[in-house]
């Protein structure tokens, strides 16, 4: 259980700027450890509805968790009474006195939970190493009246965190299987193991990934992504919480079935400065992708707020777009490419796809006229290629390159008063082998940008104003008609008591 | 000239009253504003937190052929009751419960409810009188304004005490036999140092049904008390008399909306209770109640229809104080035409929707409501009023189907109580022998033999263990006959058996089983009612060979008085022997969580 974000990755310029409303605290905790405060943990965590038993420090330094109930793929409120004044009877029949009994989605009826949970033993001389064995069962409705017609899936994990002679190995051997009434059961593999080595070790720290995920293995309410499957997405759909569909450009670190690969990244602080860079390199175990989706992240935040990824009555992310090839998912937003390069018989690929990507950080704390100063940046590079290229390329060989760069910039102009200010520019290109426009003939040709301004006012201890405004633009130089202007402006005045 | 003159004397008199008066009342169970002037703190948060999850499925030969039925349901809710209470000052107290709700399965808004549960404000005038407006819960005498207990239950087992605390919660229904109105109320009270010892009064207005501006008017319903109580008429016997005047008037308002059309319906009782020995051993009343209703249907100014009748309930009370025996008999006799909505309307509607498979089998029939659904499904009951007499299950009750005030009965009741809950056993026996006044369709008449049994042995005490060990039976066997002629007979026998055990192993952690049978077998006729109490039509006979069978287990954590958490598993089968109707089961397992702070 769980959903793939690391903030770290993220321009904090208007993600809940009101996040560790605390002066300059929330930039300081970004420029630490990539998280403005403790309750950011949350984005890592699945939205779940019902019972949780958690067991600790039992003897045998065993612990366990067991869970039962909904997240957000199997529940659901289809044909609910959405008006809430509707929830309450007209006042006719029982004066204003409230009760709730029209409130009835028929979906949210129906037998579709998730259960699970995980054994754990702690070991070592703090008891911070530990084994687990974790298993989640998830079962869906498919039909309305007839409850015996249901989907499913099931994960079983051998989980470990580990320190060994200071170098930390964390990962999780598993497998998994996807069945439905028209989707006979297969089990694929689940296999990542992840090493941290010091500094003092190797000079510089390392973070080495490596893992091995099969398309068979599906859980839609897991950190792995599991959309790129096509029998398994033609008979599940795309589930609500999907971030994209077919072969994903993935952030560093975000891992996806069908995909074996190797993921190294490393740090370095000079002076008031911190740079970190990650290197990924993945390919397809099986040619499956005859769609590619990369996420919009200059502006994608703001076009999730406008195309609603929630409304009601949904069971699936919303597509949306002149092309209809955008998706809006929660904070977010994604662009789906077509690839060409297809049996013109089976309209399947015949190609494995190769993604690579770079990502980039540098992070800067000083102080101009005794007062903080931050600047971040963010940088992304990533392509999808028909063989394996060392760097992120835009060549005849790649079918997609997209690129991001984000600044962010913080600034305590006055006491209590923190100026701040964005610059972000994204550019994604299609390939030769990608759907092209019929009047340019041209593949897509993505331009972006995003200036924003704003500032963070602490009106008191535990209050604060604040402000932002984004100019945003987007143009498809190759589709014509993808292309929009517009701003976004929010005020929030938060009290914390 | 003289009738203002009278005016000006009653005011004139009601201000001295007022002025001499030392003592006011609540008007409910509730603190008054002045219980709490000794509390520093002028806002208090207190509430509800619930967590509900259900999960149930039906089996049975009911499905069979069935395609539309779903087999297995999951429901629930997450719900907080916010309730902020505000003193301003030491004469007024306002209150509301705000409730934020989600629906289990509802993620990111979808099913989330927000609004105002509940909104009052009380306070007292003068010292001398209390009022109160918004919401509030009202009751008077059985026969004039008031909540009958549901039928199905009788000594609940505690096992099926978590969800019935949900219906009972969402329905408003207190202790006692309160209905939720949204109005205005007012009490005072007055003492006296010679004869009367003191009297009080009550009114209030409430408004139960607003217009929809065309043809349906407001309702709104108002009413009154006055209470007397005398000086000990009599020290060496402890004689003292309790009497009292009780009226409610329920009506439309034909000035609202477009409506021309709309009803009255007056209730009048008065009330009395001659404690005529009262010592330290033993204690004997008399005491009853007698009133008469008129109710009336209004066209513009004419009157379409109209009927009254009257009531009379008087009987004999003794009560062996050394024995903690109590001992009573009264004879009732409730016209036919006697009708008061206040007193008669339900708590269950048998006709309304049922929230769980409310339809079921091949041809999508409505399913019967059965005791499992009175012992969980909020759907099925109501706190509003009925302008009609409401359907009723003469499985579950034929005697008393609308309570005490249970029109065309005649006959004598009586009863018997043994024990309080500092007693090792609890019982309590009731029991009536009632036949109808004027026959239904025949100048037959039915007869009604109802006994009602409750025991609560709290074995604990007897075996000296320190934690809970309880068992509860309840029993109800009720007869219906009527002679004549093969069509006019009328012959239904029903047995209610409720058995339940509650023992706590472990401090705080209890073991509950609990279980509900009913065995129905016979015949009647129920009667169809066209409007108010007047009966339209007797369809064909009901044939009725039932048999229902629930029963529950599980357990239950007590974190601390009014937070708990218990997991439970229930199983009911209902057989219907008649015209082969199929048969079905319902299973249940939930996990309910309540917090009350």
């Amino acid at each position: 259980m769980g959903v793939y974000q690391v903030l770290d990755r993220f321009s904090i310029f208007d993600r809940t700027p009101w996040e560790g409303a605390n002066n300059t605290e929330k930039y300081s905790s970004y420029f630490s450890t990539g998280a403005t405060n403790p309750g950011d943990l949350r984005w890592n965590y699945q939205a779940f509805q019902g019972l949780i038993i958690n067991g600790a420090k039992l003897p045998g330094d065993f612990g366990f968790d067991l869970f039962w109930g909904k997240t957000q793929a199997n529940g659901g409120l289809i044909n609910a009474i959405e008006d809430p004044f509707q929830n309450i009877p007209p006042s006719q029949s029982a004066g204003n006195v409230p009760n709730y009994f029209g409130l009835a989605g028929d979906r949210r009826y129906l037998p579709s939970t998730v259960m699970g949970g995980k054994l754990v033993r702690s070991f070592g001389d703090q008891k911070n190493q530990t084994l687990a064995y974790n298993g989640i069962y998830s079962e869906t409705a498919l039909d309305s009246v007839n409850t015996n017609l249901k989907r499913s899936y099931q994960v079983h994990s051998l989980s470990l965190d580990l320190n060994i002679e200071g170098v930390g190995i964390t990962g999780e051997l598993g497998a998994g299987n996807y069945k439905s009434p028209t989707y006979a059961e297969k089990w694929g593999e689940a296999l990542m193991l992840r090493f941290k080595t010091p500094a003092s070790m190797t000079g510089l720290p390392f973070d080495v990934q490596v893992y091995q995920i099969s398309k068979n293995f599906y859980n839609e309410n897991g950190e792995i992504a599991t959309n790129s499957n096509k029998a398994i997405r033609d008979d599940v759909g795309l589930t609500i919480g999907a971030t994209g569909t077919g072969g994903q450009v993935a952030q560093v670190n975000q891992l996806i079935h069908n995909r074996r690969g190797i993921t190294v990244g490393t740090e370095y602080k000079v002076g008031p400065a911190k740079f970190s860079a990650s290197w990924s390199l993945a390919q397809e175990l099986d040619p499956e992708s005859t769609n590619l989706s990369f996420v919009h992240r200059i502006n994608g935040l703001a076009l999730s707020r406008i195309y609603n990824p929630f409304p009601g009555g949904i069971t699936g992310p919303i597509i949306f777009g002149p092309y209809n090839r955008k998706l809006s998912f929660f904070r977010g937003a994604s662009e789906i490419v077509r690839t060409t390069d297809i049996n013109a018989e089976t309209a399947l690929t015949e190609n494995r796809k190769s993604f690579n990507v770079v990502d980039l950080q540098g992070k800067l704390q000083t102080s101009l006229f005794d007062r903080d100063l931050y600047f971040f940046y963010l940088g992304y590079f990533a392509s999808v290629t028909a063989d394996a290229e060392p760097i992120p390329t835009y060549n005849d060989n790649a079918y997609l390159f997209v690129q991001y760069h984000e600044f962010d910039f913080y600034y305590e102009i006055l006491p209590k008063f923190i100026l701040t200010g964005y610059f972000g520019i994204e550019n994604a290109r299609g390939g030769r082998n990608t759907e092209w426009n019929e009047e340019t003939q041209k593949p897509l040709d993505q331009l972006g940008t995003a200036v924003g301004v704003g500032f963070d006012w602490m009106l008191a201890e535990n209050s604060g104003l604040y402000f932002r405004h984004r100019w945003m633009q987007f143009e498809d130089r190759s589709f014509p008609l993808d292309k929009y202007r517009g701003r976004e402006v929010t005020i929030e005045l938060k009290t914390f008591f | 000239m003289n009738r203002y003159k009278s005016i000006l004397k009653i005011a004139i008199a009601t201000c001295i009253a007022l002025a001499v008066s030392t003592a006011t009342m609540a008007q409910d169970g509730s603190a008054k504003p002045s219980e709490k002037e000794e509390d520093k703190s002028i806002v208090n948060f207190n509430g509800l937190g619930r967590t509900n999850l259900l999960q149930t499925g039906i089996d049975g030969s009911i499905l069979d052929n069935d395609t539309l039925t779903p087999r297995s349901l999951t429901d629930g809710e997450f719900l907080l009751d916010l309730q902020i209470n505000a003193q301003p000052n030491d004469k007024t107290e306002v209150q509301s419960i705000l409730r934020l709700r989600n629906e289990f399965g509802g993620f990111f808004g979808a099913g989330m409810v927000i609004e105002v549960r509940e909104l009052w404000a009380r306070g007292i005038i003068a010292n001398a009188v209390e009022y109160r407006v918004g919401d509030m819960d009202v009751e008077m005498s059985p026969y004039t304004f008031f909540n009958p207990t549901e039928e199905g239950t009788i000594n609940e087992p505690s096992v099926f005490q978590p969800q019935k605390e949900i219906i009972y919660y969402e329905q408003f229904y207190g202790d006692q036999n309160t209905r939720r109105m949204q109005g205005a109320q007012f009490d005072f009270g007055l003492t006296f140092t010679k004869g009367l010892r003191s009297a009080d009064f009550g009114a209030f207005l409430a408004r139960v049904r607003g217009t929809d501006f065309l043809t349906v008017p407001t309702r709104l319903v108002t009413g009154g008390e006055a209470q007397f109580s005398t000086m000990t008429l009599n020290k060496e016997y402890g004689t003292k008399l309790d009497f009292g005047f009780n009226y409610v008037y329920t009506f439309d308002d034909l000035q609202s909306g477009e409506a021309t059309s709309g009803i009255r319906n007056a209730v009048t009782s008065f009330t009395g209770d001659l404690r005529l020995i009262n010592n330290s051993d033993y204690s004997i009343h008399f005491l009853g109640e007698g009133g008469f209703s008129r109710m009336s249907a209004k066209q513009d100014s004419l009157t379409t229809f109209s009927s009254d009748d009257y009531f009379i309930d008087i009987g004999a009370k003794f009560n062996i104080k050394s024995k903690n025996l109590r001992l009573q008999a009264n004879f009732v006799d409730v016209g036919p035409d006697f009708f008061s909505i206040g007193a008669q309307s339900k708590r269950v509607q048998f006709d309304a929707q049922k929230k769980y498979y409310n339809r079921a089998g091949a041809s999508q029939d409505v399913r019967q409501a059965t005791l499992f659904d009175l012992s969980r499904d909020p759907a099925l009951y109501t706190f509003e009023l009925s302008e009609n007499l409401m359907p009723y299950d003469p499985r579950f009750s034929n005697t008393f189907p609308y309570g005490k005030a249970t029109p065309n009965r005649r006959g004598v009741t009586a009863n018997a109580g043994y024990g309080d809950e500092e007693s090792n056993l609890e019982a309590q026996v009731d029991a009536a022998y009632m036949t109808e006044i004027q026959g239904q369709g025949t100048e037959e008449l039915k007869n009604f033999a109802l006994v009602k049994a409750a025991t609560t042995v709290h074995i604990n005490k007897m075996i000296d263990w320190q934690n809970g060990l309880r068992f509860t039976l309840g029993y109800q066997y009720e007869q219906t006959s009527r002679g004549g002629t093969e069509i006019e007979s009328v012959d239904l026998n029903s047995n209610l058996l409720e058995l339940g055990l509650e023992a706590e192993l472990f401090k705080n952690f209890e073991f509950l089983l609990g279980t509900k049978y009913l065995v129905a077998d016979g015949s009647d006729y129920i009667p169809q009612i066209e409007r108010f109490n007047v009966i339209e039509d007797f369809p064909e006979r009901t044939l009725i060979d039932d048999e229902e069978l629930l029963l529950a287990t599980g357990v239950r954590y007590n974190f601390k008085k009014g937070i708990y958490i218990t997991l439970q598993y229930h199983s009911f089968a209902a057989n219907r022997n008649i015209d082969d109707n199929p048969s079905y089961r319902l299973d249940q397992v939930f996990v309910l969580y309540t917090m009350k702070f």
